[in-house]
């Protein structure tokens, strides 16, 4: 069974004059209860935009089409009440920068409570009582202290616990963490990610975890999904195949080889309006033959290359 | 090889706050030197410092043998300064002026130290884009039309217009895509190689600093906790915090932790 399905998403955002800029195509995600999947790409690859669709959080205007089924219900353009509460209950989203995310003129006790007196029932005291307990449990001790802190007071790591306190808070049936670690220093990093994947195999939670980082995605997920100009380009657990993550992987530096020159992806990352009509890597891509250039290649055994096969 | 840059006991105190604490070290003539640290190590401050962004509260610094008189730099002295050393910053979108064309960028630059005009000056400019793999095209645009990559060649062109001996580079590859990083890094490599420039490569990233980097220090808590050779901090780091760093690195069979270390 599995709680999210995403199938055929494609999502467009108005660029004046009637014209449309594609920003993500054809793309289809599933994750199981408990699961922990990574969406992986660089930027304008569309995997922000992609998480954001679960949740509506789509820029103002946008086309979506496809469709997104959580818990066996289509969730795919909620609106009003019925997407509040997705968002409150069921579906929690963590972002990269906790400082523009949290109000800074409230104190750290009054975002950690509101979710729960306002849609779990709890009374005010009851809230604080639990926040505590949730600071503790991503690492923050001196909880009754903090409740009375005020966002600017607290570190940037810090104040990306608060907020992953915040997600716990609802016990959401998924949760959306796009790059969660990235402002973080690695140190902190590592720590956030251990209170992540350890609130998951207690309660059950999944996740969907939104990088740049394929060897932070590799480490911390069940599966990883490549996204490449809006599509995605690649399924895998072990090994990747597609000439995309393959060449990602071995362009990163290394802790411990130091080759004279790193290997090189020619050419930038482009957004899905940008890629002509083959292969939307084929430009940079080592392997690229007139096949390639032809249409987009269909996601057949989990790689969308045309070569795969003979390049294995 | 005597040292370009040579650092002794450096401090800097910002009110209480102590940023910098008791920091020494030289670097010599072409070599790539890296300071690591997480945020609030004082490795920023240490860049500033090099660059007279900021005023020691106690130590002293040597660029190309000068020691740096301490107070105002007169505008004679910031001219000489910018000769010897020269900085790339993390973020190209907020470094360059959005409403200075990327040609006017390196001209004005190269007009501040250089008896160029007209020509001369054209052609110059246009050598320095092509060093850092841009072109002719790219002269009359806007930085606002030109990726993250693009804009920091452009920032590492300016930089190297005016053949500095040192260039600091504070986080200039970690704003970058993965793929347009290791370009950075090998042009990087490649500036070094064609000129003898040395660098100081200030960097969070272990990965990175091994790649670039000759020697380095690490820094935590605005002091230097260990140094030497950038393989050998790597390989067989000797202090609990170098080991804590390094294992926090996500890596093939890497598994978060709540303890690093």
């Amino acid at each position: 069974m599995t709680l999210l399905t995403i199938s055929e998403l494609n999502l467009a955002v108005p660029a004046g004059r009637g014209q449309w800029r594609t920003l993500v195509e054809q793309v289809g995600l599933s994750i199981g209860p408990g699961e922990a999947v990574g969406l992986v790409g660089e930027s304008g690859s569309g995997k922000s935009m992609t998480a954001r669709a679960v949740i509506g959080l789509t820029p103002p205007g946008a086309r979506l089409q496809g469709s997104i089924r959580f818990g066996g219900a289509e969730i795919l353009g909620l609106r009003g009440r019925a997407l509040r509460e997705l968002r409150a209950r069921r579906v929690a989203m963590i972002f990269q920068d906790p400082r523009a995310h949290i109000n800074p003129v409230r104190s750290v006790g009054d975002f950690l409570t509101e979710a729960m007196t306002a849609h779990l029932g709890l009374t005010a005291k009851a809230a604080a009582a639990r926040a505590v307990r949730l600071l503790k449990e991503v690492g923050i001790g001196d909880g009754e202290r903090r409740l009375r802190q005020y966002p600017h007071e607290l570190s940037g790591g810090l104040l990306q616990r608060v907020m992953i306190a915040s997600v716990l808070a609802v016990e959401p049936e998924l949760i959306l963490a796009d790059e969660p670690t990235t402002a973080l220093d690695v140190t902190t990093q590592s720590e956030v990610m251990a209170i992540l994947d350890e609130s998951r195999r207690e309660r059950g939670t999944a996740m969907l975890l939104i990088t740049h980082d394929l060897e932070l995605a590799a480490a911390t997920c069940d599966r990883l999904a490549v996204m490449y100009a809006g599509r995605i380009v690649e399924h895998y657990t072990e090994t990747p195949r597609h000439p995309y993550t393959v060449g990602l992987l071995r362009s990163r530096p290394d802790l411990f080889v130091r080759p004279d020159r790193l290997h090189v992806i020619p050419g930038r990352p482009v957004a899905a309006f940008e890629a002509g009509a083959g292969c939307a890597f084929a430009p940079r891509c080592p392997h690229t033959q007139p096949v390639c250039l032809e249409a987009r290649p269909p996601l057949a055994g989990d790689v969308a290359c045309v070569r795969v096969e003979e390049l294995a | 090889m005597s040292p370009v840059v040579e650092v002794n006991e450096l401090r800097k105190v910002f009110g209480q706050a102590v940023a910098v604490d008791g920091v020494s070290f030289s670097v010599a003539e072409g070599e790539s030197f890296a300071v690591v640290g997480e945020s609030g190590s004082g490795k920023t401050t240490v860049a500033r410092m090099l660059l007279g962004l900021e005023t020691p509260t106690g130590g002293t610094i040597a660029v190309c043998g000068r020691v740096r008189p301490a107070g105002r730099p007169s505008s004679a002295e910031r001219r000489r300064r910018a000769r010897e050393i020269q900085i790339v910053f993390q973020d190209p979108y907020s470094s360059l002026d959005r409403l200075q064309k990327v040609g006017e960028v390196i001209a004005t630059s190269l007009a501040l130290h250089f008896p160029l005009t007209g020509a001369a000056l054209r052609a110059r400019t246009l050598e320095l884009l092509e060093s850092v793999g841009l072109a002719e095209r790219h002269v009359s645009m806007l930085p606002a039309q030109l990726s993250g990559g693009q804009r920091q060649r452009v920032a590492i062109a300016r930089a190297i217009a005016v053949e500095p001996r040192v260039l600091v580079l504070d986080e200039a590859v970690a704003a970058l895509d993965v793929s347009i990083q290791a370009q950075i890094l090998n042009l990087l490599a490649d500036l070094r190689e064609r000129t003898g420039m040395s660098y100081v490569f200030i960097s969070h990233d272990l990965a990175v600093v091994n790649q670039i980097s000759d020697t380095a220090v690490v820094m935590h808590q605005g002091r230097v906790v260990e140094r030497g050779r950038t393989a050998d901090l790597l390989r067989e780091p000797r202090e609990d915090y170098t080991k804590a760093l390094l294992s926090a690195v996500p890596r093939p069979g890497w598994k978060p932790a709540r303890r690093p270390g």
